[in-house]
Parts: C-alpha cells; structure tokens; sequence
C-alpha cells in the first residue's frame, strides 16, 4: 500500500519536475496500410543526439532541447518508408505517425543502420527478436512456420530434442520460461506432445526474448522471458489470408469495425491428419486384424479487437484458445486425452500527458489436461489445471529528456488443481477420488529508470518487489535490476548487467522435457521459490551499416533448484510436495553472433558456447537431508541439455521480388544423457525368472552424438488481381542425417523367444521431410 | 518444375523413411562389478538367498554366481550358516519356434542350474525377530542387512462380476483393508488357475492415498464361468516396495527417452540388493453363473 502511494505521491509531482528548456513530442506510429501499431519503430533527432523507439504499444515520447532552432525528426521502421518532421518545436506536441511500406532498399539499408545505432546504443542485453517476416520465409518442420522454433536459431537458446518446441535458455529448464501473450502467461506453449507451438504466426506481430538484463516489469520466471504480441486487426480495410500446408491450414480475417476507430482480428489454426485416419478406421471397420488408429488434431483460435475511444484512449480485448485432443475407440475402450490454454485480457492504454503513459489489464489464463478412460463399466479421469487472474497496471514517464523511468504494480490469483483423479465402476463397487486444489497469490512491484548519464554512459537501474502467499506461507524477494552501456566510439559498446529473479511456481515433470501431464505446483510451506542471479557483459560492434556483430559473456546462479526422488508417484498423489528434492546449480558461457540484415542476403551466424552444472544432495522439503535421495551421490551433474558447442547458420537470400531462398544449418553437441553401465539379474521373491535390470551410475554422463542438420526454403510469390499468394517449399533435413533422439539397449532373441545378448540402439525421429504450403491473402 | 520439385521431394521422403532406428558401437565406461544379493524371508519357509555378480551391460548374457561365500543370518541369537546347493534345470526342446516358456528363457541367462544359498530351518512366524544377515565373499567383501517380518494382512473378500460388453467375461475384485496407524506396502499379485502359473496382475503399493481405508483391486475382463482366480495379497516393508520401484523404474529409463535415470535401491550395504520378508493372504474364486 505504501508503495501505491509513493507512485500517486511521485505522479502529482511530476508536472513540478517538467522541465522548461524541453519539449515533448509523443504518439503512436503505425502502419499507414494496417492501423497496426509499430513495436520498436526508431524516432531520432540526429542533430541534437536524441532519440527513442516506440513501446510494445506503439507509442513513443521524444524530448528535444527548446532551443528556437528547427529540428528535422525522423521515424522509421524496418520495412517502411521513413518520414522527416522539421519544424522548429516550441511546445509540448502529439505527433502521430502513419508510415507506407517501402520497397527502396537503399533506404531499408537506412533504416537497418538506425535500428542497429538503436542497439549499440541500448543497455538492453540478451534479447533476441524474431522479424515475422523471416519466420516465415525460413524452412519449417511440415511447413507450420514455428516463432519459437525460430528462437531456437539464436545464440543461448537450445531446443531439448529433436523437433520440440520447448526452450532452454542459458542452461536454465524448460520450465524456466515465461510465456507472454499481449501480456497473458501461457503455461503450456506446445502442441503435440512439444513438436509445434501454439503461437499462430498469422495471428503474431512481435516476439521478444530476454534472456538476461530483465526489465523490471518482468519477473516471475528464471531464465527467460518470450513476450509475444498480437497482430491488432487492420483498421483500414478488411482483409483475408491463410494457408493450405501438408498437416494444417489457417485462416485469419480482419478489418475495420468503425474506421480508424476500432478494428478485429480472428485467426483459426487447425490439423487435418485425423479427418484421414478417420477414413481408413473406415475402410477397415470389418477387418479384424487392423488395429484402429487414434484420432489426433490440435486446433488454434486467435481473437482480438481494439477501440480507440479517443486521442488519449485506447481498449484491447484480446483472446486464445487452443487444444490438442487425442481419442482412441475400439469395442472395449475409449480413451480421450486432451489438453489446451485458454487466454484473456483487458487491456486500457491512456496517454495522461506527453511525458506519461498509461497501460493496465485484467488478464485471465488457464491450462488443462483431461485423461478419461471407460473400460465397461469401469471409469477412471485424471486432470489437472492451473487458473490465474490477473490485474496489472505500469506507466511510463519521461520526466526530463534523460530519464525514461517504468513503474507499476501487479497482482495475480493462482489456482491449482493438482492430481485431480476419480475411479469408479458404474454398479457403483468402488469409487475412489483423490487430488487437491491450491490457491495462491502472487504480486509484485516494480520501477525502473532508463537514465542516459551523457553522450556515452546508459545506465538501466531499478529493482522488482515480488511477493507470494499460499495458506499461510508468505515469501518475498527483492529483485535488483541493473544494466549499462557505455559507447566506446561509434561503432562500438560495451554492456553489462545483473538480473536477480524469483520464481514462485514450479513445474512437476519427471521427465526432463514438457508433457501435456506435467504438473504446474506453487511454492509452499515446503517448497520453497525458486531464484537466479545472472550477471552478464558484452561487447556490440557495429562493423558498418550491414553488420553488428555482438558477444556476451554470462554467469548464472540457480538456488533452490528441484528434481524429484527416483520413482515417485507424481499423478496421483496428495502429499506431492513430499516428492521433490532441493539443490542448486549454476551455467556459465558465451555467445558470439554476427547479422546481416539488409539487402538481397539476410541472415546471421550464432554460436554459444556453455557450460550447465547441477547438484542436489538430497535436501528433502523438510529440510532434512537424506543422502539416499542425492542425484549423483551429491556430486554436480550436466543436465540432459547442457551443450558446450552451439553454431547456427542463417540465411535468406532474396532472388527477385518472385523468388527468395532459405537454408538454416545447425550443429550442436549432444545432450548429456544416462546410459546404463551395468546390469544385474534380479530373481524376484519366486527365484525361478530373471529380469536383467540395468544399473545407472553417473547423471548425463554419457554424450549422444552430436546434432546437425540442413533446412531448406524455398518461397515463389504470385500477384494475382485478387490479392497476392505464394508456394513455400521446404525440406527438412535436407541431407537426412540420423540424429539420434534417444539411445537404448535391446534384449535380442532368437525366433523361439530365447534371449541371445545385449545390443545398443540408436533412434531418430524425422529423416529428410520435404513439404509445401500455399499462403494467401486478399 | 515445380511439380517435378515437388515429386522429387517427396520420392525422397518416401525413400528415406525408413531406417530410423540402427545398431551403434558405444564404448561403455569401465563398469566395476559388485555382488548382488536377494533374500525373501516368509514364515514357514527355508531361507533361500541368490547371491550373483553384477557386469557390465553388453558383457555376456550368463549369469556369474558368487560361490564360496560365507552367508550367516542371525535372529535371536542363533547364527545360520546357509549351505550351497544347485538345482538342474528341467531339459526343455526349444528347437522349436515359440516354445519359449520360462525355463528356455530361464536358461540362457543361468546355465543349466540354479545356484543359492539356503538355510533349511524354516522362518517362524515371529513378527518381532530381527534378521541380520552378512556375507562374505571369497574376496573379502561383506554385504550386510536387516529385516523383519511384518504380520500378514487379510484379504476382507473376494468378488467377481461379469462385463457389460461381453457377457461372458467375468472380472474379479479383491478387497482389504488397511491399517491407519502404520505406513504399509503391499504386493498384489492376480494368477489364472494356480499359484505356478505366470501372474496376469503383479504390482506394488503403498497406502499413502488410502491410509486407513479399504482396498479394492480389480482385475481385467479375462476370466470365464469355471476359472479359478487366485488373489494374493503380499504384505511388504518399505526396503522391499523401494528396491521393486527403483527396479521397475530402472528397467522403464532403458526404454524411454522421456523417463528420469533410476538407481537401484538396495537395503544392504557393501553390494546391490534386498534382504526383506514378507507375508501374505491368498483367496480362490471359482468363477460361476
């Protein structure tokens, strides 16, 4: 409370600290075509060394010295045209702008220079931004263009597996990793079992991933921060576009509810592969033999619709649902397995004045998965669920033109319903149910001020307050944030930055990667949050108006770190908390990447290279410790995607305004895994069978292969009179590399069933796999 | 050309679908071996201990028996030497395909004979006796545990029920209860006709969701008018219900690439294995109309 009111205290006073010799120029810019709003668009006065960029809302603030002399202004963005505003400013003015895509590429050459000027100059670090445009041109898996797949494509960023779309930042977990959705947690990111992700890239205008240097206004998770914004909905004219690709096609539409006034987006994603399955079940209905295949889909459904009320109103109600559904019938089963988010939010953005803007939601997520099962008259359902509500409120205020300061408070009511399972017979013989709900709140408090100390010093200072309360439990962290830049010359900066982050809830998974049936658990009496220090530096290097080049060096403390006892019960259980283990960890590494992102050749080059370590000595949730439960006997351990060598290579080369061709060439190491080493007969309490039981010694001790594979585009574009089209053509794996997935050994028999010796096997998951999808829009 | 991409790329997806799972040379660490013990105590009985030695994963297939040790178990101050005994294995034909019964399986892995130690005094029923058992090998090493025996539990009832779907089978349901003021484990074990044959149900479990309450395990719908149904309630400790789940789980981190690497949890010291006993209460059911 006390904090609310420092902030309205701070709020009255800011007219009494505007400063007389400034002046204020602010507004949105946007998208002369769409009405969409520009995230990062550059706003620069060269000649009095001043500049900004536009917030996640489009909106900027600009102050120039009140000098009596003319100032040309310029606004600019990667793909449009720029526009020059020369006046000689004499008051505070809302300047909004509308800038016309462009073709030019001298100018996009422009206009990439100032963007990388923009970075040099930035105390941002560890953030990757993936341009929609180049999404969609890089070779996809099956063709469903994958924003997060393409996140995996930068340095520090690694996939767990083959094909998944699960994200492991800087050695932290998978679970590590929030999720936003125009500004909504998104629990479960995935489809089909983590091989697509449920971010529809119709649906998509901007993805942003911290990886180190958070804002505070972030806070809640340890490793990284993926804040995906929504496409608004074009305000001008309606318009449709879509794709036919070999498993899914998507349609989105939108257009103007009232003119420049108020617009709508709905985007739909769907797979197809189970109309097909459907067809042969059919066909083999009367053949005995044929095993039924299961039914599987997925689907998206994205919606938003924005309202300008007025100069300084705005209102965004934005949504998501998407579920994967998996069922299998025969005459005795019939088993449904379904899981899915669900997202809200309310979204008021007020401008109260040039120097401060107003953005507050009411937010709503939801995760679920449903396993039901009737088997005669037996029924059996296990579920579990995670619901948040949440409020949140942050201004930005640029109080002189050297400050750009973000504040704000938000809050957030966690429901859990874990293990939730109900057994019973339909004559009623038994009926068992089991599981339990938990409720929590979570809020935290945050200010951060961007401070421009002089021409070469930028320092980014500020902290986040976060609190948790479960029953009775109340934990909180003091969460300092701090990063600098200091310009060496022109061409290059140096950075670096402390980050402390504080995550309240965890993720129940024994498997070492995401599952539909993992399980999301609050901190409680017994669990304690989980925290990171992250310290981070490095150099970026603005090699001309073509290339940056960029290098970080980083360090990583985890604490409170949790892993589970071997062979626990983690579905039906009501003492789940009893199941965890605590232990620590820390990563540590570097990343290099050179870019390029004008003319016909785009692309970059990343490479990391990275150290991820582990120990859990067998601290039990009482704190006791039982060196039984010790991973490792107690001594540190690779987690399964800890990767010393990481290179990625990407390239788009744009062949005419028809054709444009794309390759992405990754090499990694493998993951560290457990191989058994040993085995030994067990006998079994009758002493006449032997089972040889293999014996696991050292934790990820064993390197698989390595990892490397070639991806293949290619994009042919057509101009019809209707509107515009194109063919993408990929080829996944395109030199059909083995990469193992998972190695395992095989008892081998004979043909009476005998067993003869031990073999070790190498599984991959996908060879060579060409596709075609055909986009459209009118 | 596009068309002729496009059957190009597919004609190599086609060809290329296969062969996605392949033989690899791996180069194991040094694994040293360890002996490895199984003892299950039951009231009645004689002590039969099995004492092997561990290898290396791809090392052969054969069993390696730990012979000439010195096995004593101790219990109310009396010290039983277990003596060595070996038994042939019955000589079964497996020339022909599919005559893999469990002897055939049996004997690739132990030879022609079984081997264990085996102390001809029977169990008794004493469910306060502590057990203490030690080894010695010809080594030197000393593999030490204890146990005891915990009471039996009874089974309340057993019943049977046909299908809704399939009015000739029957499935059958075994109900105990509990006691709430003791952790418990219990090993359930479901076999068709009698106590040799292959069990169709054998799984762990504990009581940490029914502390106290009634259990009640049923079976699939196997089972037709005339069956026999032996039900088997197994009244485990701990040290056992840990070593079968860490076994269980150990054998499922070689299958899965998705399951956590399990050790082996053993309750004696100086090796691998389980020194426990147990109980257990056993019911019929006849299946009828």
């Amino acid at each position: 409370m006390r904090h609310i009111f420092v902030y309205f205290s701070f709020l009255c006073l800011a007219p009494s600290l505007f400063s007389q010799n400034t002046i204020i120029l602010s507004g949105y810019i946007k998208s002369a075509e769409t009405g969409e709003a520009l995230i990062g668009a550059t706003v620069t006065a060269q000649a009095v060394g001043k500049g900004t960029y536009t917030n996640e809302y489009g909106f900027y603030s600009l102050s120039l010295p009140n000098s009596g002399d003319s100032i040309a202004v310029k606004y600019s963005y990667v793909g449009f045209a720029a526009q020059l505003k020369k006046a000689i400013w004499k008051e505070n003015v809302r300047m909004d702008i509308q800038l016309e895509v462009a073709d030019a590429t001298l100018e996009t050459v422009e206009i990439t220079a100032e963007g990388f000027q923009q970075r040099l100059k930035s105390t941002e670090m560890g953030i990757e931004r993936i341009s929609m445009q180049d999404a969609k041109l890089l070779p996809a898996l099956f063709g469903e263009v994958d924003i997060i797949k393409t996140l995996q494509l930068k340095p520090g960023v690694s996939s767990g597996s083959e094909g998944s779309s699960g994200i492991y930042v800087r050695g932290g977990g998978p679970d590590q990793n929030l999720f936003l959705l125009d500004g909504t947690t998104v629990y479960n990111p995935s489809h089909l079992f983590g091989f697509f992700s449920t971010f529809n890239s119709d649906a998509v205008k901007d993805v942003k991933l911290y990886k180190a240097g958070f804002p505070a206004q972030y806070g809640g998770f340890l490793s990284s921060v993926v804040d995906v914004r929504m496409n608004e909905g074009n305000s001008n004219k309606f318009h449709v576009k879509g794709g036919l690709g070999l498993i899914a096609s998507r349609l989105t539409f939108e257009g103007p509810i009232a003119k420049n006034k108020a617009s709508f987006l709905i985007s739909g994603r769907r797979t197809y592969v189970d109309v097909f399955t459907r067809l042969i079940n059919e066909a083999n209905a009367d053949n005995k033999a044929f095993n039924p295949i299961p039914d599987y889909y997925f689907s998206d459904l994205n919606g938003k619709v924005n309202w300008t009320i007025s100069d300084k109103d705005q209102i965004f109600l934005s949504g998501y649902t998407g579920r994967d559904r998996f069922t299998f019938r025969n005459q005795d089963i019939r088993f449904n397995f379904d899981w899915g988010n669900t997202t809200g939010s309310l979204r008021w953005n007020h401008i109260f004045n040039s120097r401060l803007f107003l953005n507050s939601s009411l937010g709503f997520t939801k995760y679920d998965y449903t396993i039901k099962n009737k088997f005669d008259i037996f029924e059996f359902e296990l579920g579990s669920s995670i619901r948040d509500y949440a409020l949140k409120t942050e201004f930005s205020y640029l109080p002189s033109a050297n400050h750009y300061i973000r504040f704000g408070a938000s809050a957030i009511y966690h429901k859990f319903g874990v293990g939730r399972v109900n057994v019973g017979s339909s004559d009623s013989t038994f009926n068992f149910s089991a599981g339990n709900d938990y409720f929590a709140t979570e809020m935290g408090v945050f200010a951060g001020d961007e401070w421009t100390v002089n021409d070469k010093i930028k320092v980014n200072g500020g902290f986040r307050w976060s609190g948790f309360v479960q029953e009775n439990t109340f934990y909180n962290n003091f969460e300092p944030r701090l990063a600098a830049n200091i310009t060496l010359s022109k061409s290059v900066s140096l950075k670096a930055s402390y980050a402390r982050m504080a995550q309240y809830l965890h993720l129940v998974s024994s498997s070492g990667t995401t599952l539909p049936t993992d399980v999301w658990y609050p901190s409680t009496k017994l669990v304690r949050p989980q925290k990171s220090d992250q310290l981070s530096t490095g150099v970026t290097w603005l090699l001309n108006k073509n290339w940056l080049f960029s290098t970080e060096v980083y360090y990583k403390w985890l604490h409170n770190q949790i892993d589970f006892k071997d062979g626990a019960n983690l579905f039906v259980n009501d003492n789940l908390d009893k199941e965890f283990v605590f232990g620590s960890g820390y990563t540590y590494g570097s990343e290099f990447y050179l870019e390029k992102q004008s003319g016909r050749l785009t692309g970059w080059i990343g490479y990391t290279l990275s150290w991820s370590w582990r120990r859990f000595i067998g601290q039990q949730a009482d704190g006791t410790i039982d060196p039984l439960l010790a991973i490792n006997d107690g001594a540190l351990f690779h987690p399964r995607n800890d990767r010393r060598h990481d290179v990625t290579v990407v390239g788009i080369y744009q062949m005419s305004k028809r054709l444009s061709l794309s390759a992405s060439w990754q090499y990694r190491t493998g993951n560290a895994v457990s191989l058994a080493v040993g085995r030994v007969p067990v006998f079994g309490p009758e002493l006449v069978f032997v089972q040889p039981v293999p014996i696991f010694l050292d934790r990820n001790s064993y390197r698989m292969p390595a990892y490397h594979k070639l991806d293949l585009g290619f994009v042919i574009r057509f101009f019809p009179k209707w509107g515009a089209s194109d063919l993408t053509i990929s080829a996944y794996n395109a030199y059909n590399r083995r990469n193992p997935y998972f190695l395992y050994f095989e008892t081998v028999t004979n043909d009476s069933g005998v067993p003869t010796n031990f073999k070790a096997k190498q599984v991959a998951l996908f060879p060579i796999i060409p596709s075609v999808t055909y986009n459209f829009s009118f | 050309m596009l068309r002729n991409t496009f059957f190009l790329l597919l004609g190599i997806a086609l060809l290329s679908g296969c062969k996605l799972e392949q033989e690899i040379d791996l180069n194991l660490p040094y694994y040293e071996s360890q002996a490895a013990v199984e003892c299950y105590l039951q009231p009645g009985q004689p002590i039969v201990l099995s004492l092997v030695r561990s290898v290396g994963y791809l090392d052969n297939l054969k069993v390696i028996y730990e012979r000439g040790a010195t096995v004593v178990i101790r219990h109310n101050g009396i010290s039983d030497t277990l003596s060595s005994f070996a038994f042939a294995l019955p000589e079964i034909d497996t020339s022909a395909a599919g005559n893999a019964n469990a002897f055939a399986i049996l004997r690739p892995f132990v030879g022609d004979s079984l081997f264990f130690y085996i102390g001809l005094t029977p169990v008794s029923e004493d469910y306060s006796t502590l057990y203490e058992l030690e080894v010695t090998t010809r080594s030197g090493e000393k593999i030490t545990a204890s146990t005891r025996i915990l009471p039996p539990v009874p089974i309340d009832t057993t019943e049977y029920a046909p299908s809704q779907q399939r009015d000739s089978l029957y499935y059958v349901l075994t109900k105990f209860t509990d006691d709430g003021t003791t952790a418990n484990y219990y090993r359930f074990m479901i076999q068709k006709g009698n106590i040799n044959s292959n069990p169709d149900n054998d799984f762990a479990l504990d009581d940490q969701n029914l502390n106290g309450q009634q259990f009640i395990l049923g079976t699939n719908f196997d089972y037709k008018v005339g069956d026999t149904v032996v039900s088997t309630v197994y009244h485990i400790n701990e040290d056992y219900y840990r070593f079968r789940s860490s076994v269980d789980a150990s054998i499922q981190a070689n299958a899965s690439p998705f399951a956590q690497p399990a050790r082996i949890r053993s309750n004696v010291t100086g090796g691998i294995g389980i020194f426990t006993g147990f109980t257990f209460d056993r019911r019929q059911t006849v299946i009828q109309n």
